[in-house]
């Protein structure tokens, strides 16, 4: 930890109420109660550039403090591996639900707004009050107003004042109160200003897509503003980890969050649980997790790029490389018995399915020769395709998410590397598991310009808009390969030892670990980084879990990339006027690969 | 795209096929036609009809998406077999439906599938048939408060989370559709 963590880390716990103990060596965890002070540490970490990863709500009455618990996740925004875990205590001691609907003056129960100093906590803001009905305090009461109004997850067909994840919703209740019909009405066009109007795009896209409803804000072709509403795929994924799954079969639930993410939310959960329980689980099963993990990567970026070759009409290529991601997905089915990687991960380890399990070295060696053969190809088309005069034209330029605004909002993963923010990425900052190997982690540092690789970028290409997520998905899908031989070479001495703890430890483990202890899981899916925040209850049920996927945070940067803004080129005398048309949208959107079901949970 | 950049693909192994790798990378001798390894296409079937497919989501985890996507691509080649995802459902025969009908996306499924000229469903997934893993979730419709034309309209299930697009494929030459001007 440099000196500078450490001053920022001591300034905290003097303004704090209490330390409590932490889950893991890297997380330091602070306890406040005065809104007073919390503002004076969040303004702290804002000078010093921390970022916010994700902010939450608990019910915990039932606990000790008897009240609401807000927490804030930060992290510094160099690579130090490190995490800041605020949480926050609502002043008022509040039994009852109804004590807290006759309650007028919110702000007995309310908490501090982060907005002003972190944008992107204002999405957060939104999903507490929607959720628990708990509003942060803004000096502007017609924000507050906008806040309680807003639809994200819960549309008119929930009715009024549900808040899903107080403790006191139990499933039968909440069964009850969404009897209401729905109502007819989802579009509200608004006044506009001469000359623009609006282009209603979805919730039904006109594709093989998910569902999801924009409004652009459009003058001629160019697009002026846009705005986004999802939401229409909330199943309520939080309430079911509380009420039908336990600690050790949750997984069942995270692998089905994202499907083009399912490992990554697997081994985010699992990682999350081992924390709570404290487990370590054996090596091997460390390396199946890393290389799995980076199989998910590759064809998660292939099916990108050729999504995005799609769209700008270079389909031949498309289709190839649509092969060999099928030839990546046909090798997934194959041995692990699922295209998606399901099934595999496990608090405690990982359980390979039977054609793996039976002939380990066998499937490693199938396993490189067709990722080499895929990887190449898509390498040698990626490479090409980049220089192609037909393919720069619609990408360079198109839908710009700057280096600032993809700190201010919050952007992850891709998105955020292609701004130019290298060091967002937690397999390089927080490494754990396999890519603690120096080796290894050496791939990740050198990432743009190692010596031999094939394809290689250079820093000032990362301005943030689609040829930078484009190109920086090739580069990575060469690092991920080299990762992936790397571990192959490690696994092959390992492949008889045992790749879970046994449900024995994990038994013990239960038995001794407290109720309401905590735990922070975390991977790097091909999207960003997936967070999870798991509470565990009596014996081995869920309290909480919180789930922030990469799409929540990037959804909420990806307006920002297709408004018109001003930017500095080097090369131009004076600053320049940034556009985006109509056609260019469904580009940029493939771009960031965003998911619905992910944001809606 | 330029000529040049075909011929160059796929991209060869010297030591594997070294005379080959020796005429195209360094003597620049290009053959017409390139050793492309398809499957070759399945015997005509006289008299099956081509299929317009319309994706509809109803909540999915976007798994059975990349399955339905998988379908377009030169391995399973829908389209050589007269199967097509089509932009609106107005145009479409059957409805593809994945996921657990969400309550937000319930009255948007029933417009959608009131727009089919006749009404058709293809429930895509476990969820699509029975909930799958979301079944007790609040903001999932329980499997009797179906709309009853979403019920009404089903003609095929494919289990399987996800179900894979050679079981996708096979429903779908198997499917025989009635249309209302049929003889």
């Amino acid at each position: 930890m440099s000196t500078q963590t450490q001053s920022v880390i001591k300034f905290i716990r003097s303004q704090a109420l209490a330390e409590l103990q932490p889950s893991e060596s890297h997380l330091s965890h602070f306890v406040f109660r005065r809104p007073h002070y919390l503002q004076k540490a969040v303004t702290k970490l804002k000078k010093e550039r921390w970022r916010l990863v994700m902010m939450w709500a608990n019910d915990e009455r039932i606990l000790e403090d008897c009240s609401f618990k807000v927490y804030m996740l930060f992290e510094p925004d160099d690579n130090i591996d490190q995490f800041l875990l605020l949480e926050y205590a609502l002043s008022r001691q509040i039994a009852s639900d109804q004590e807290m609907e006759l309650s007028e003056r919110r702000e007995f129960h309310s908490y501090p707004s982060l907005a002003s100093q972190y944008p992107n906590a204002e999405l957060y803001e939104r999903e507490i009050a929607e959720m628990f009905g708990i509003f942060p305090q803004k000096e502007d009461p017609v924000e507050i107003t906008r806040l309680a109004a807003s639809a994200n997850r819960l549309h008119d067909s929930f009715g009024q004042r549900l808040f899903p994840l107080r403790r006191t919703r139990t499933r039968s209740a909440l069964a009850e109160r969404r009897q209401i019909p729905p109502s007819k009405a989802f579009f509200h066009p608004a006044r506009l200003p001469e000359g623009q109007h609006i282009t209603p795009v979805g919730p039904i896209h006109a594709g093989v897509i998910e569902a999801g409803h924009f409004h652009l804000y459009t003058a001629g072709e160019v697009i002026e503003k846009a705005t986004i509403q999802l939401g229409y795929k909330h199943k309520g994924i939080e309430k079911l980890f509380e009420t039908s799954y336990t600690l050790r079969n949750g997984w069942r639930l995270a692998q089905r969050v994202s499907g083009n993410a399912s490992f990554a939310h697997s081994l985010a959960y699992c990682r999350g649980v081992e924390s709570v329980l404290d487990i370590d689980i054996p090596e091997v099963a460390q390396c199946w997790r890393g290389l799995l993990l980076e199989i998910e990567r590759i064809y998660n970026h292939i099916h990108d790029v050729s999504g995005i070759l799609h769209d700008i009409a270079m389909d031949i290529i498309a289709s190839q490389m649509a092969q060999a991601e099928e030839s990546i997905m046909l090798l997934n089915q194959r041995w692990f018995e699922n295209r998606l990687l399901h099934e595999i991960n496990r608090p405690g380890g990982i359980v390979l399915p039977s054609p793996v399990a039976e002939d380990p070295s066998a499937a490693l060696d199938e396993m490189g020769g067709i990722l080499r053969n895929s990887v190449r190809t898509f390498l040698a088309l990626g490479q090409k395709t980049l220089g192609l005069p037909a393919c720069q034209h619609r990408t360079i330029g198109a839908g710009i998410l700057t280096k600032n605004e993809a700190w201010t909002y919050g952007a992850t993963g891709i998105a955020a590397r292609a701004s130019g923010i290298l060091s967002h990425d937690v397999r390089r900052q927080h490494p754990r598991g396999v890519y603690t190997d120096k080796s290894l982690h050496s791939y990740l540092i050198a990432s743009l310009s190692s010596e031999n690789a094939i394809f290689s970028l250079d820093e000032d290409d990362l301005k943030g808009d689609v040829y930078a997520r484009l190109a920086l998905r090739i580069v990575e899908v060469e690092i991920s390969y080299h990762i992936i031989q790397h571990i192959v070479r490690k696994l092959h001495k390992k492949l008889e030892q045992p790749t879970h703890v046994g449900n024995a430890a994990i038994q013990e483990r239960l038995l001794h670990t407290p109720a309401f202890e905590t735990g922070l899981g975390y991977a790097e899916s091909a999207r960003g980084s997936v967070y999870y925040w798991i509470m565990k209850g009596p014996h081995d049920t869920i309290a909480r879990c919180k789930v922030r996927g990469p799409a929540v945070a990037n959804w909420f940067a990806f307006p920002h990339a297709l408004s018109r803004k001003t930017i500095t080129r080097k090369d131009a005398d004076g600053p320049d006027i940034a556009t985006n048309i109509l056609a260019d949208f469904p580009l940029i959107n493939k771009s960031f690969n965003l998911s619905y079901a992910e944001h809606d949970l | 795209m330029p000529s040049s950049l075909i011929n160059e693909f796929p991209a060869i192994n010297p030591f594997r096929h070294p005379i080959r790798w020796l005429k195209w990378n360094v003597l620049g001798i290009w053959p017409e036609k390139l050793p492309v390894h398809l499957p070759s296409p399945p015997p005509a079937q006289p008299g099956r009809r081509s299929i317009f497919l319309r994706h509809l989501d109803c909540g999915s985890c976007n798994g059975c998406e990349l399955v339905l996507q998988a379908l377009t691509n030169p391995i399973y080649d829908i389209a050589g077999q007269g199967v097509h995802f089509v932009a609106s459902p107005a145009h479409a025969d059957v409805l593809m439906m994945t996921g657990a009908l969400t309550y937000n996306l319930q009255e948007i499924a029933q417009r959608t599938l009131e727009t089919l000229p006749t009404p058709r469903v293809i429930a895509v997934g476990e969820c699509a048939i029975n909930g799958g893993e979301f079944k007790e979730a609040y903001g999932v419709l329980p499997l009797d408060e179906r709309p009853q034309e979403l019920t009404a309209a089903l003609i095929a299930e494919i289990p399987g989370c996800p179900p894979t697009p050679q079981k996708i494929k096979e429903v779908l030459m198997a499917l025989e559709l009635k249309h209302a001007n049929d003889r």
